[in-house]
């Protein structure tokens, strides 16, 4: 490719880019149905539609209705995420259940801390995992729960690499500026290939999840509390 | 042309540059705000406390949604540091009045909370006890129809259900007076090469080799403390080649250790002195050292 095809491709390559983040910001800057913004060295008009709040903060489906039927991996549902977190960094989002403490069905015989859903008489325990659009496309992580043997909560790396928590971490954002975020000049973000964080995602977006049905799971009603936290900069 | 396609290139990256440059300060710079539709004000509370003294406050909780919501606040374990740690607990000593309240859309108050430390307080060594505040946002429960049903929210189209339930958890530090100790040391300074990785830069140009600097902290005292600094590289003969700010660190907890990495691009070869200076505690100040040599060939020999 000769000099001025490069330089050329790279040109549009900016201006995607540039469009991207033109839109981005305006997504998260107004909620406005008609902005005209600077592109390039012309004036263009760009419509934004949709509702995001722009520091409303987020809001969740609160619950999913569903029905266990046969075994296998079964989707139950969809989590909308809506809004936007400002929190001081770091912070995470995590995902997990909290079955020694819920009551769930009443006088159900309940095994300790199962993860997931549990039938209504207690005795059949229904594994859950989500994906979140932060993890890339077909990537799923088991929702652990609290009281689980082994349950390791996420505790923040100062560099990428080994990760030995169990916690299912939905998206946050890095404490401090390493090498994954970094440049040369040794600034936050400037080597970050998500400008919004290290792990996160635009809003409104959806996680989505599954249910795994294990063969000797019978047929019947289950239910849980699905617990998403944030914890905010410690 | 090949000038005119260069400085619309440059044209265009710098109106990248400047919009990302805005995307993060809308990210990043609003600290106030908070999660959820139910917001709480502060985000985490570090406390002082005599034994034998409770300490009382209010935490401020509105509802930002557009529809009511039942707060319901208890104490737990932080579950955000360190596990290995085993910091002693404070979870059982916090009292939340009222624990459980609806908040109508747009409405907002203020709860409040109380720290009651046990009365054998003063017999125990340690100089700081952690937990958290779990804020847990559950809908509304709405008013039971003629036939005595209550009307659910949310898909009603099977006959399980996973309710799913929001959740912030602060992170509560109390100090217990005239046990804190602030000791913090330098464990080490190491200087590497960080070899490039393919996709480092997300698909852009090739990652150029990088310099590590890691500075080891040890906190040797009874209270957590937040390090910052500065890191700095002279070259032999004595002119600064680069200065940076440490960034941001977590909380370095009593009996922790944490690494904080610095990094930059591999310098030219030649001899290099570096010199940290980290500021543990406000007029805290501590600095330390070291010196290495990028050799011809690339390598870092400290």
């Amino acid at each position: 490719m000769d000099m001025r095809k490069q330089l050329r491709v790279k040109s549009e390559e900016l201006r995607v880019k540039t469009m991207i983040a033109v839109l981005v910001f305006l997504l998260f800057t107004f909620n406005s149905s008609l902005l005209t913004v600077l592109l390039a060295s012309q004036q263009q008009e760009v419509y934004v539609t949709g509702h995001v709040q722009p520091f409303g903060g987020y809001a969740f489906t609160e619950a999913v209705s569903f029905d266990i039927t046969a075994p296998g991996e079964q989707e139950i549902g969809r989590i909308v995420v809506d809004g936007l977190y400002n929190g001081e960094y770091p912070w995470v989002m995590r995902a997990y259940t909290d079955n020694l403490h819920f009551a769930g069905i009443t006088g159900s015989v309940r095994p300790p801390s199962p993860a997931g859903l549990v039938s209504k008489e207690g005795l059949y325990v229904i594994p859950l995992s989500i994906h979140s659009p932060s993890y890339g496309p077909n990537v799923w992580r088991r929702i652990p729960d609290l009281s689980e043997p082994g349950y390791l909560p996420y505790e923040p790396e100062p560099l990428p690499g080994e990760t030995t928590y169990t916690d299912c971490v939905l998206m946050g954002i890095d404490p401090r500026n390493g090498s994954w975020v970094a440049g040369p000049d040794g600034l936050l973000h400037t080597y970050d290939d998500n400008l919004l964080g290290d792990n996160t995602v635009g809003t409104p977006f959806e996680m989505i999840l599954q249910a795994n049905v294990p063969a000797a799971a019978v047929k019947g009603e289950y239910d849980a509390v699905l617990y998403i936290e944030i914890s905010p900069a410690p | 042309m090949k000038e005119q396609l260069r400085v619309k290139n440059e044209e265009l990256r710098m109106k990248f540059g400047v919009l990302a440059f805005f995307l993060q300060l809308l990210t990043l710079n609003f600290s106030l705000l908070t999660a959820l539709a139910v917001e709480v004000e502060p985000t985490r509370l570090e406390l002082k406390i005599a034994p034998g003294r409770p300490v009382a406050g209010e935490l401020q909780i509105a509802n930002k949604g557009h529809k009511p919501v039942e707060v319901r606040l208890s104490a737990g374990p932080y579950r955000f540091l360190d596990p290995k740690l085993k910091l002693p607990s404070c979870q059982e000593w916090l009292r939340f009045e009222p624990a459980r309240l609806t908040l109508a859309a747009g409405a907002s108050t203020s709860v409040g909370y109380t720290v009651t430390p046990p009365a054998n307080l003063e017999v125990d060594t340690a100089g700081e006890y952690l937990g958290a505040i779990l804020v847990d946002e559950h809908p509304a429960e709405e008013p039971v129809n003629a036939q005595g049903e209550r009307r659910v929210e949310g898909p009603v189209a099977g006959s399980s259900r996973l309710t799913i339930v929001p959740r912030l958890a602060l992170a509560v530090y109390v100090m217990v007076e005239g046990k804190e100790r602030v000791e913090v040391e330098i464990g080490g300074l190491k200087v590497e090469k960080l070899a490039s990785q393919a996709g480092a830069t997300g698909g852009r140009e090739a990652a150029p080799d990088l310099l590590k600097m890691s500075v080891v902290l040890k906190n040797l005292g009874s209270v957590h403390v937040r390090p910052a600094g500065t890191t700095t590289l002279f070259q032999e003969d004595g002119h600064l080649y680069h200065t940076a700010p440490l960034g941001k660190s977590m909380p370095l907890l009593p009996t922790a250790t944490m690494a904080i990495p610095s990094l930059l691009p591999l310098p030219p070869a030649g001899r290099y002195r570096w010199v940290i200076t980290v500021e543990v505690q406000e007029g805290t100040v501590l600095q330390q050292e070291s010196s290495f040599e990028v050799t011809p060939e690339g390598e870092v020999v400290q």
